[in-house]
């Protein structure tokens, strides 16, 4: 199935959660926060959230420094 | 209150747009902004807000220039190496625009003085370079429905959001709580390009001018991301998040903390 992600589509195998989609980018959950069709997910929640056909998906990385 | 003939010919570009006009000039000179941090993001912010002609800058800074500063710290000079921030920073402003008045707080924010501080303010432009300060400011601009420009950068990335209490979603909407200790790494560790401050900084002066006179649709609700590296701008759409813990709608933070304790020690032990 497609989904929006960062803007770009992109195809992802269907019962994707949201930890698989991060897994696959080798992107450590720890680092970003992630927001589906506009809506925060929270960290506890995203082995348990399921890609839908048509999210728009995007990765935020945390960004500290004002340096 | 009627211009100086100098102040005509300083502020005629602005005064000569619509949107600014003589009125909105004025309604620059009578603001007040809080610039949190001197830094890479605070320098360029201060700067455009000091040649705009807001009339009062507050700037908040506790550490002194350091040479590995002026590589993107633009309010800062060779000379000034080893003097402490906000003097600088007074110093460069002042030099830009005399019409300007600066308020120097060289301190760091804490629980005990942050609202104290922000309450002087019509809005809050944050340019620290740590999570635990970050989060506080959050926190103390939600509870006091203080608008707050935030942004951060990163390597070749950088971010900027406009916080609206009340109209958007603030800060923990989006990243709810500061990530875990040394999950990230700060510029010292990981370095940053100097130009990105300047990027990302002006946006944030731009936001913090237009939320002054009140015009234009600001960065309330949407995420502007930049990849300097790809040259690509991403706006990313947000929306209040009924969770969020400090402004959902069952708030767990109603009183300000110091994040110190869940954050990596070194960000907030270091010099940059």
């Amino acid at each position: 199935m497609e989904i929006l992600l960062n803007g770009d589509r992109e195809q992802v195998a269907a019962g994707t959660s949201l930890l698989g989609l991060l897994e696959g980018l080798e992107l450590n959950p720890e680092v970003v926060t992630v927001s589906v069709n506009g809506r925060s997910v929270a960290g506890q929640d995203l082995a348990s959230t399921y890609l839908q056909e048509g999210d728009r998906v995007d990765v935020l990385l945390f960004m500290g420094g004002g340096f | 209150m009627a211009f100086s003939p100098e102040q005509l010919e300083r502020y005629s570009r602005h005064i000569l747009l619509r949107e600014v006009g003589g009125k909105g000039q004025q309604k620059l000179l009578q603001s007040r902004v809080l610039v949190v941090g001197a830094g890479g993001l605070g320098s360029p912010v201060s700067y455009y807000l000091a040649a705009a002609g807001v009339g009062t800058i507050g700037i908040v800074d506790n550490d002194r220039v350091d040479l590995s500063n002026l590589q993107r710290q633009i309010l800062h000079s060779t000379p000034e190496v080893g003097q402490p921030k906000v003097e600088s920073a007074a110093r460069t402003l002042t030099a830009l625009n005399p019409d300007v008045k600066i308020n120097t707080y060289a301190t760091r924010l804490s629980p005990d003085n942050v609202q104290e501080i922000i309450a002087g303010y019509d809005l809050v432009v944050d340019g620290v370079d740590n999570f635990p300060t970050r989060f506080l400011l959050n926190d103390a601009c939600v509870m006091a429905k203080k608008p707050l420009v935030e942004a951060g950068i990163l390597r070749w990335d950088g971010m900027v959001m406009t916080i609206q209490p009340g109209v958007g979603p603030c800060y923990r909407c989006v990243f709810p709580a500061p990530p875990p200790a040394g999950a990230i790494p700060s510029c010292q560790e990981a370095g940053v390009i100097g130009a990105i401050a300047g990027v990302i900084g002006v946006l944030q002066a731009t936001e913090a001018i237009k939320l002054l006179l009140g015009v234009g649709q600001t960065l309330t609700g949407r995420i502007l991301t930049f990849d300097a590296l790809a040259t690509r701008f991403r706006e990313v759409a947000v929306k209040p998040n009924p969770n969020c813990p400090v402004c959902g709608e069952n708030p767990l933070i109603t009183e300000l903390q110091e994040y110190e304790l869940a954050c990596d020690i070194r960000g907030n032990l270091r010099k940059d």
